[in-house]
This record gives structure tokens, C-alpha cells and sequence, in this order.
């Protein structure tokens, strides 16, 4: 077998020298060097492009479980965060151990070939390296293949650069980041129910730390406290649940009445206390609801008046005694206070403005106690919802859910204190400060708590027209002059409940038995008694319509 | 690259160069064919050219034999020729004593280049002779076998229309043929220059460039480049694509192939490849050899089905498809 030589450029009969071979390792070692350097370039860049990968896979996964979160607390009642977190570990590592994987040599001659393209110079020239003897011709080609080789260097063949699935997995970081963000602002913004569904009894304990605070000893206190426990009960029925609401709004109107009497009765002190000029200021701030300011200003005034000596206000002893043990009702012990204030004659002394500090502090403990209770109240009627939506096996009817059979909070006005202005209830219940035309203690000419403008909820199914709801109607008479008279003459005429709201009113009945039930309904009369009203309700309508 | 080596891939390119360059001055246009003929030449392998009559096909052969200094002749397959008419006939022969005796009298097909025309005129038994001939290199007559004189090269003719009358070749005959070479109809330019030069009073002549040795240093060459096993896994996986029944076939194959190409598909793209390398200044086969070969190596060892003829699907869309499709080694 001729061996080639490559100094004279001949086939010789014998075995080339040891330089021949070592020219041919040389080349190869060179071949060799160059396709380990791109080979550990090929794996630096596929490990950054599988982090890169993995990092977006976890970020879209985390972003959109922060996005699916709640959807999934309603679904499944809560999924366990490290399950997923976990999963992600898993994938990461599954990832990382493929990406960290040598890369065959020969991958890398295939990658140099087809980049630089070099016709598969380097990935024959490996080959031949590795498994052949060498020919003339495969020593030629090892040799072109070296000089190939020796032109390049890793980062021609491969260079390193930020694969853009890092830049995509950044902007997936910021969605996740804005995912965060929304989530807690909507937690912010409303959703709190939602996630206490998942936690119902956090309402409940906040409603109690906020009893706890009320004087204990108040009746309106102990109802809300019993109202509460049926609510912090966890197999509590609906029905239990309803009833408990309607205490806890019975006793909270009763708060909201005492505190209203309260504002009623500084008012009229604070107008009584304008007739001293010494009282303006304390006057101004009670009117502007600066209650603790005026208890400060009042305390000022007693410090200064117990260091002048002997002065005499001029009060009547024995109605002061008589209004101390009157002290217990508010409106009467303030009322007292306004008579003393009115018949002073000369300066002030200590222990009527003692005793208007106490008045102006039982207010406004009364008023604290309002607002407490209305929080305590708001509280109640969350978790009123939550029970509704935990409790199975309800025996309330599917449509029983709406808004007919809601109260108003009372007094929802910023003046009053209430600021409680859930399901629209943008009316106004009680009067605040008197107008101008009112006489005694019928109230300002906006209502009173009493009622007599007490306006419906504009909550619920949309407000009804005044026609829809009333029908004027007179009692006829016989025809003739008379009749015409009568007709003519506006007080013959009344108002009385048109049909339709006649049975609005007898579907309210209805609905208000304790033995109500819709399944009964049906059972009896086959067809709900919401759908017959609705049929009844339609023809109404269709008759008003036509006469119209 | 060693300096025999290159030395010799240099004269291998130049002598290849030169007559392209000489046929060149006859044949307008059609240099991939001329190339791919000389191809065939230079790994001892046979073409079957195929075209419509008068793009010029005949003289392609003729010019090349002008070209290189090699025994050239040319049979025109008719119905009536026969077996003996190509490879030659006993005759009785008399000697100075009057003695009769039987000699061989060597056919056309004695020659360095044979130019078969109109191959699917002649019968079957006719053409299945000069094929033998073709496989084998050598011709039994009366008894006896005589080798063919080398180079020995055939280049086959056959017109695709006017299929009245004539005999298409089996398959399994025309996957002797190395490479299959389409002529086409000649651009307007193209057509300028043929008219230019034939209508003149003299016709341009050529000069011979290559002797009978030369071609036989320039198969050693051809035949002594390298094939890496990944650039043959790949001319491999380019013929197993073409099977319909393989579960490498390519899709196009299940469909319209009834049967992909044999085992001498390979080996004539390794074969056409390597001078495809050599011409490209390489001293090894790359993949893109490989690709530029697979048309001329292949279209005539595939065997389309009845699908395929009723879509007018060719071999060469299906074989494109296959080389665009077969990744190379190593991705």
C-alpha cells in the first residue's frame, strides 16, 4: 500500500515519518480546539436561552396565577401555592439539566459548517480524524480543514449574545410585578368579600373587637353582641342569619335615633349658647361638629372662671340638683342645660359649664357609639353574604337574593356621622341641623327620623313612577249637578294603591310569613308565585300602557 | 492541501475546464449538461439524454467525442436492429488456403464513446443487449466474451414525444444510466447564437483536449475523493426519502412514488458528488455536492403513480421537495 509523503509531494512505499504524523495530529488537535471552544459557546448559549425559557414559563405561571387567583379560591376553595411552586422547581431543574448537557463535537462542526458555511469542510474533516486512516486526499482535507480552522475562532463561529427570550422573560417579571399590583388594588378597591369568603371569620372578629370598645352595659350593645354570635356560629341557617341581621338593624336604628335626638339637642345648646359671647367659639365648633374641640375650649373656660372667687352665675340652685339627677336622659339633661343657659344672667359658673362638658360628652359618646355600631352593623351584613354564598342546602328561594327586602341605613350623611352609603341609599332620613321654618321638635324640613318624608330606597328594582304606584280615585256619586261638583271639587278625589303596587305589596306579605317557601309555592300551585306576579305585573302594565 | 494532491485536483479541474470550454464553442447554452455528461464520463457512468428533437442532443455527443480523442460511434435504434447490429456478428471469413473460418466483426458499440440514439425505437432485446454491454463492459458473441475498451461511455438518446411505436425503457434498465439529463428548448439568445453559427460557411471546429489516459487519471481522481459517513448518511437519507414505504419517506413519496430509488441511486450521487467537489475546489464531498447531483442521479430511478400522472406531478418537484426537506447531518 503506497503511503503519501508529503515533503516530496509523492506516494512512497513505506510508512511517512513521525513529522508527516505529527503535522497530521497537529491539524487535528487544531481542528479539534476550535470545535471545543464553539461546542462550549454552543452550551453557554443554550443554557442562557433554556433560563431564559424557564424564567419566562415561571413568570407567565406565577402572573397568571396571581391573575387566576381568586378564580380559583372560588372553584376549588383555595389552591395551595407551593403545589405550583414546586412544580416550577421541577420544571427549572428539568430544564437546567438538559441545558447543562455536553454538546457533541460534531454538533458544533455541523453548527461552524453551516454558519460560516464552510460545505461540511469541518464536520468531514472531524470525522475523518476520528475514524480513518488517512488518504492522501483525507490528509489534504484535515490539512485544508486546519488552515480553515486556525482562520477562526469561537466567537466567529458562535457568538455570545443575550438570547431574547431573557428580554421577553423581563417584560413577563413586570407583568407579574403588575399582576401583583392590580390584585392587592383590587383588594383595595372591593374585593375584600371575596377573599373573605375564603376567611369568614376575619369579619367577625373585627366586628367584635369593635363591640368590645362599645360600652358593655348599653341594651342596643348586648343585642348587637347576640346578633354577632349568630353570626360567628358556623352551622348558623340563612334564616338564623336573616333574623340576627334584623336585631342587629333594629338596635343600630335605635343607636342612630339616640344619636341623632343627641345632635338635635347640641344644636339647639349651641344656638343657646350664642347668647353668651364668651360661649361663640364653643357654639361654632359644636355646630361644625367639633364636639371634643368645644369639650376642650369648655374645660378651658371652667379652669379660668374656678380661679375668679365668689362669682355667682345667677343660676338657680335647685334647678341644677334637679338636672343632675336627670342626667341620665340626654335630651333632657341638655334640654336642662339650654333652660340654665338661657336664664343666666351674669357670667358663668363652674358648675354649669361642668355640666355642659358632661352633656357635650355623653353626645359625643353616643355618636362614637353610632358610628361603631354602624361598623359593626356593615360588618354584619358582609358577613350576612359570605354565610349566604357558604351555606349550603339554603331554604331560600333562588331569586331570594335581591335587594327588596334590604333597609336603608339610617341617616347616611356625613353630618349625622353615617357615612355608610352602601347600595345607593343617597337619601337622607333624619334631619341634622333644624331649618329656619322648623317649629319645636318636628324636625327640619328634610324629614325626620320619624318619617314624615321618609323616602323610599333608591336601591333594588329601579324606583317606580308615582302613577305606577298610586291611582287617584273618588267615591262616586250619583249623576247629576252634585256630581259634577263633586268632580270639580279636589278633595272628593283620593289616592290608594294602584294594582300593580297593591300586589307588590301582597307579594311582600307573602314572602314576609315564616312559613314562606318557594318550594312549597310550587309544590301547591305549580308555578312560583314570583312568576305569576311577573305574568300579573306584565298585563298591568300592558293595560296602563293601553290606556295611555 | 498536500501539493500532489492539489497538483492533481488542479489538472483534473483544468482538463474538465477545457472541454467544456471546446464543446462550448458548439453546444449554446446547456453548460450544466455538458458538465454532468462530463461527470458521468469521469466516474464511469452512462447518461441517458432526454429532449425534443433538434435541441441538440446528437451533437452534444458528437462534439465531445471531437473533443477528446476517443473512439467515437453512433447507432440509430430503429424497430428492425437487432442485437448483433450493435455488438457485432460471427462471420464466415476465408483464409490464403482457402480454409473457412468464423471471425468477430465488432458492432458499433466497440468504441470509447457510443452514442445510442433514439434508444426507445428499438426493441427490448435490442436495447437490453447494448445495456448488458453498458452493466458489464464486456459483449459475449459466438462463444466468446470481449471486453470493451475503456473509457467506455454511452450516452442514449430518446425523444419524450411521438411515443407511437416505440419502447420505453424498462425500469430496471434505466437505472443503469447514471445520470438522466434533460436538454431544454434554447432561450431567444441562446437561439441567436446557434443560428449565428451554423449558418455561417464554416462551422466553428474544436480542438481535442483530452486523451484516452487523461480521462482515465481523471476517474482516479474523482473516484480517490473522500466521503465523510455524515455526508453519506445524508445522500442516503435522500434516496430512503424517496421510498413510499420507508418511514423516512417524504410525504410527497407516500403519495404519488410507487417505487422510490435502488441502491445504485446512492452510489451514483456519492459518484456524481464527488466531482461536483473536485470542480468546486474541494477535496471533500459536501452536502451541497450531494444536492446539486440528486436531480440528474435520481429523476429517472423514481417511478411515479397513477396519482402522480393524473396531478401531472414530476419526479423533479418531488425530488426538490425531498432535498429541501432532508436536514443536513448533524442539525
Amino acid at each position: 500500500m503506497p503511503f503519501f509523503a508529503p515533503g516530496s509531494g509523492r506516494f512512497c512505499a513505506v510508512r511517512p515519518t513521525l513529522g508527516y504524523n505529527h503535522g497530521l495530529m497537529e491539524d487535528r488537535e487544531i481542528i479539534i480546539r476550535l470545535l471545543r471552544k464553539v461546542a462550549r459557546r454552543m452550551r453557554i448559549t443554550r443554557v442562557l436561552q433554556e433560563i431564559g425559557f424557564a424564567a419566562c414559563v415561571v413568570l407567565f405561571a406565577l402572573a397568571a396565577f396571581q391573575l387566576v387567583r381568586p378564580r380559583i379560591a372560588d372553584v376549588f376553595g383555595g389552591f395551595d401555592q407551593s403545589v405550583l411552586i414546586a412544580g416550577l422547581i421541577v420544571f427549572c431543574a428539568y430544564i437546567l439539566y438538559q441545558a447543562l448537557k455536553r454538546v457533541p463535537i460534531s454538533q458544533a462542526a455541523s453548527l461552524a459548517d453551516s454558519r460560516l458555511p464552510l460545505h461540511d469542510e469541518l464536520k468531514s474533516a472531524y470525522w475523518f480524524a476520528s475514524h480513518t486512516d488517512a488518504s492522501a486526499f483525507v490528509r489534504a482535507h484535515i490539512a485544508n480543514a486546519a488552515r480553515t480552522a486556525q482562520r477562526l475562532s469561537g466567537a466567529t463561529v458562535m457568538p455570545l449574545k443575550l438570547p431574547g427570550n431573557i428580554l421577553v422573560a423581563c417584560l413577563l417579571g413586570l407583568v407579574l410585578v403588575a399582576a401583583m399590583w392590580s390584585r392587592s388594588d383590587l383588594v383595595r378597591a372591593g374585593t375584600a368579600p371575596v377573599v373573605q369568603q375564603a376567611q369568614p371569620d376575619s369579619g367577625a372578629k373585627s366586628a367584635r373587637a369593635l363591640l368590645a370598645a362599645t360600652a358593655a352595659d348599653n341594651e342596643e350593645i348586648k343585642q348587637l353582641d347576640r346578633a354577632l354570635s349568630v353570626f360567628e356560629k358556623d352551622d348558623a341557617t340563612r334564616q338564623e342569619l336573616r333574623e340576627a341581621m334584623i336585631d342587629a338593624r333594629g338596635a343600630v336604628d335605635h343607636v342612630n335615633m339616640r344619636a341623632t335626638v343627641a345632635r338635635e339637642g347640641l344644636a339647639k345648646l349651641a344656638r343657646a349658647m350664642r347668647g353668651h359671647p364668651e360661649l361663640e367659639q364653643i357654639a361654632d365648633a359644636i355646630e361644625q361638629g367639633r364636639t371634643a374641640e368645644a369639650i376642650a375650649m369648655l374645660q378651658q373656660l371652667r379652669e379660668d372662671t374656678s380661679q375668679l372667687p365668689g362669682e355667682d352665675g345667677g343660676v338657680d340652685q335647685a334647678g341644677v340638683a334637679q338636672t343632675k339627677e336627670m342626667d341620665a336622659d340626654i335630651q333632657q339633661g341638655i334640654a336642662e342645660t339650654v333652660r340654665d343657659l338661657s336664664r343666666m344672667t351674669a357670667n358663668l359658673n363652674e358648675e354649669t359649664l361642668t355640666r355642659l362638658i358632661e352633656n357635650l360628652e355623653e353626645a359625643d359618646e353616643t355618636m362614637q357609639m353610632q358610628t361603631r355600631t354602624s361598623d359593626v352593623e356593615r360588618g354584619m351584613g358582609d358577613m350576612e353574604a359570605v354565610g349566604y354564598q357558604n351555606s349550603a342546602g339554603s331554604e331560600l328561594p333562588p331569586g331570594g337574593y335581591d335587594d327588596d327586602g334590604a333597609q336603608p341605613t339610617a341617616t347616611p350623611s356625613p353630618d349625622t356621622g353615617n357615612t355608610d352609603l352602601r347600595g345607593g341609599t343617597m337619601f337622607r332620613q333624619g334631619s341634622v341641623t333644624p331649618g329656619e321654618a322648623d317649629k319645636g321638635d318636628d324636625g327640619s324640613t328634610s324629614g325626620s327620623p320619624s318619617g314624615d318624608s321618609a323616602s323610599l330606597a333608591l336601591e333594588g328594582r329601579a324606583t317606580r313612577r308615582l302613577d305606577a304606584l298610586l291611582e287617584k280615585k273618588r267615591v262616586r256619586v250619583d249623576s247629576g249637578d252634585d256630581a259634577n261638583a263633586e268632580d270639580a271639587d279636589e278633595s272628593a278625589w283620593f289616592y290608594s294603591a294602584s294594582q300593580q303596587q297593591a300586589s307588590e305589596s301582597a307579594l311582600v306579605d307573602v314572602r314576609a310569613r315564616d312559613d314562606y317557601s318557594s318550594a312549597d309555592v310550587i309544590r301547591e300551585g305549580r308555578t312560583p308565585i314570583q312568576q305569576r306576579q311577573a305574568v300579573r305585573d306584565y298585563f298591568i302594565n300592558v293595560h296602563k300602557g293601553g290606556e295611555k | 492541501m498536500s501539493d500532489d494532491v492539489e497538483l492533481r485536483i488542479r489538472d483534473f479541474r483544468d482538463r474538465f475546464t477545457q472541454v467544456t470550454d471546446e464543446v462550448s464553442r458548439i453546444i449554446v447554452g446547456n453548460e450544466e449538461v455538458v458538465a454532468d455528461v462530463m461527470t458521468c464520463l469521469l466516474v464511469n457512468g452512462h447518461v441517458l439524454l432526454e429532449g425534443i428533437p433538434g435541441v441538440g442532443k446528437t451533437k452534444l455527443v458528437q462534439t465531445l467525442a471531437d473533443v477528446m480523442h476517443l473512439e467515437f460511434s453512433r447507432i440509430q435504434f430503429t424497430p428492425d436492429l437487432m442485437p448483433g447490429d450493435i455488438i457485432g456478428t460471427n462471420i464466415v471469413r476465408e483464409d490464403a488456403n482457402g480454409q473457412k473460418f468464423f471471425e468477430f466483426q465488432q458492432g458499433p458499440i466497440f468504441a470509447n464513446m457510443v452514442l445510442a440514439d433514439e434508444i426507445n425505437r428499438a426493441t427490448p432485446k435490442t436495447q437490453s443487449a447494448l445495456l448488458e454491454a453498458m452493466q458489464e463492459n464486456s459483449v459475449s458473441a459466438g462463444g466468446s466474451t470481449q471486453k470493451l475498451d475503456q473509457p467506455f461511455f454511452v450516452l442514449a438518446t430518446q425523444n419524450p414525444i411521438e411515443m407511437e411505436g416505440t419502447y420505453p425503457l424498462p425500469e430496471a434498465q434505466m437505472d443503469r444510466f447514471l445520470f438522466k439529463l434533460r436538454l431544454d428548448f434554447p432561450e431567444a439568445d441562446q437561439l441567436y447564437n446557434i443560428v449565428d453559427r451554423t449558418t455561417q460557411q464554416a462551422e466553428p471546429v474544436v480542438k481535442r483536449v483530452l486523451e484516452k489516459q487523461q480521462i482515465l487519471e481523471m476517474r482516479d481522481i474523482a473516484r480517490s475523493v473522500p466521503v465523510s459517513k455524515p455526508v453519506m448518511e445524508y445522500a442516503i437519507a435522500v434516496t430512503l426519502a424517496t421510498h413510499p414505504e420507508s418511514d423516512k419517506g417524504h410525504e410527497m413519496a407516500r403519495k404519488y412514488v410507487r417505487f422510490g430509488s435502488s441502491p445504485r441511486g446512492v452510489q451514483s450521487l456519492i459518484l456524481g458528488a464527488k466531482v461536483h467537489a473536485l470542480m468546486s475546489d474541494r477535496v471533500h464531498v459536501s452536502c451541497d455536492d450531494v444536492r446539486a447531483v440528486t436531480l440528474a442521479a435520481l429523476r429517472h430511478r423514481v417511478l411515479l403513480n397513477f396519482e402522480a400522472e393524473a396531478e401531472r406531478i414530476e419526479t423533479d418537484q418531488i425530488l426538490q421537495n425531498i432535498i429541501e426537506w432532508v436536514p443536513d447531518p448533524g442539525e
